[in-house]
């Protein structure tokens, strides 16, 4: 998964990805160059509640914009600088996203031995 | 651990960033003999780092790469988007070409190895705040009779403007007699300029070039800024109106919408909120008519109903403290999309696929 936010991480004016799953796990964060540690899942709770039923949101705020694109396994956030090349930060989600399906989370603990 | 100054010694400061304790009281003892030219505040990492910045105004950092928190490729990778004008000294351990060279294209303009002399620091530093004021230093003057001169002589420069009346400072970026960008407290862009220009007693110093990072951020030229600049002080007068910074009006006061606060023990931060006094239908308006027939709106309407989204979008704003929302887009499926301007109540318009979503973007971000 790495490899593909790198993608969006080569995207001028990008500051930070989160990608999220439809049960509200945090699948991936790098927020550093926001000056943030991370968010928690139960700072999701309430923005996630209102992509079950819309596709994508884009957000122009006073310091940054942030778009939110919905994937089969959940959403990936982008948050950049207000005049970061939008359209190229969206032609990546559309690219990256089928390919984030094959991605699964590795599983921790004794848990990855049994199906 | 940072040093408290008096008000005097506030216009060069420079801050010293390292988590190596005993490095930093050797610099503590050995850059006292630059007092009359520079004070220093010290700090372990990044993150403290952006604290001072927050609330100093610094003149020039010197940063180690190597820190916990927040190293110092990153301390100067927000450095170059949020504080361009600030000159970045690295330090870095003898023999790391590779770091020096990453470091430079970040935006490092000097560096000093490991080990080095106090004077060898303190010369770099004082070469830099040297540049800082090698255009001159004008008293008396408005700092937007200056900014016209910059405009007419087509002068590339960093325009330092200093106020004593409040203790406040701002930098303005000119290219080529363009307006390119500005910073005052924690703003930028034309917001910043307006600030800069309220500032009384101005003291301002030239520098003779604008570093090569700044982008154009101001959509709008020096004259309608300017305009601005006389609209808002008439109406202060008119109005005694309060001060620019508190034209923000947490959301809470004007709405009945609710935003969850911090959890305890977690830093404060900034509620996202929307902008007092606009007009969301208007803006749509606007927006409407900038765009022109390149694309047809369908019917604007009163966004009664859409709380829901407003709040919620706040909330994803407060996530990373990103100020007050001022335009959304949301789709719901291939049919259905619609754009929005915050306000009580907001404006919604469904839009179709051929919006030119970033162009309405680009004018809520300079109208709103």
């Amino acid at each position: 998964m790495k490899i593909l936010i790198d993608n969006l991480f080569s995207v001028k004016g990008v500051l930070g990805v989160l990608v999220v799953s439809s049960d509200s796990r945090i699948l991936f964060q790098d927020l550093t160059r926001l000056e943030l540690d991370g968010l928690k899942e139960t700072d999701l709770e309430m923005p996630l509640s209102l992509f079950d039923r819309v596709e994508e949101l884009d957000l122009l705020f006073e310091r940054y914009r942030i778009y939110i694109q919905k994937y089969p396994l959940g959403l990936i956030w982008v948050i950049m600088q207000p005049d970061a090349s939008a359209a190229m930060i969206r032609l990546q989600c559309d690219i990256i996203a089928p390919k984030m399906e094959q991605e699964k989370p590795i599983k921790k603990g004794i848990g990855r031995l049994f199906k | 651990m940072p040093e408290e100054l008096s008000v005097q010694d506030r216009n060069k400061l420079v801050l010293i960033v390292d988590n190596n304790e005993e490095l930093l009281e050797s610099l503590k003892v050995g850059l006292g003999k630059y007092r009359a030219k520079f004070s220093a505040l010290y700090a372990n990492d990044g993150k403290k780092a952006l604290e001072i910045l927050k609330r100093e105004s610094i003149s020039i950092v010197v940063s180690d790469v190597k820190m916990p928190k927040m190293n110092g490729l990153a301390l100067l990778s927000i450095m170059t988007n949020r504080y361009p004008d600030i000159p970045v000294i690295i330090i870095t351990a003898y023999g790391q070409d590779e770091l020096e060279w990453l470091a430079r294209k970040s935006g490092a303009v000097a560096f000093v190895s490991k080990p080095f002399s106090i004077d060898e620091l303190g010369n770099k530093i004082l070469s830099l705040l040297q540049k800082e004021s090698d255009g001159g230093v004008i008293k008396g003057v408005s700092a937007g009779v200056f900014m016209q001169l910059a405009e007419m002589e087509e002068m590339t420069c960093t325009i330092r403007v200093y106020s004593e009346a409040t203790d406040m400072q701002g930098v303005v970026f000119f290219k080529k007699g363009r307006l390119f960008d500005a910073r005052c407290d924690t703003c930028g862009g034309e917001k910043a300029v307006l600030k800069i220009l309220s500032l009384e007693q101005a003291h301002i110093r030239i520098q003779n070039s604008c570093p090569g990072f700044v982008q154009p951020k101001i959509g709008v030229g020096l004259q309608a800024v300017l305009l601005e600049a006389m609209r808002l002080k008439d109406e202060a007068i008119a109005d005694k109106a309060e001060p620019l910074e508190n034209t923000c009006l947490e959301l809470s006061e004007a709405d009945e919408l609710t935003i969850a606060s911090p959890e305890e023990g977690s830093e404060p931060k900034e509620k996202a909120t929307i902008q007092k006094g606009q007009h969301p239908i208007k803006v749509l308006h606007e927006i409407q008519e900038e765009i022109g027939k390149r694309f047809e709106m369908n019917e604007i309407n009163s966004g009664r109903g859409w709380e829901h989204v407003v709040t919620i979008s706040l909330k994803i704003g407060d996530l990373f403290d990103s100020g007050h929302l001022k335009c959304g887009y949301i789709q719901k499926n291939n049919y259905n999309s619609n754009l929005f301007i915050p306000g009580s109540p907001s404006a919604v318009v469904s839009v179709d696929q051929t919006c030119p979503r970033d162009r309405v973007f680009r004018i809520a971000g300079r109208i709103v």
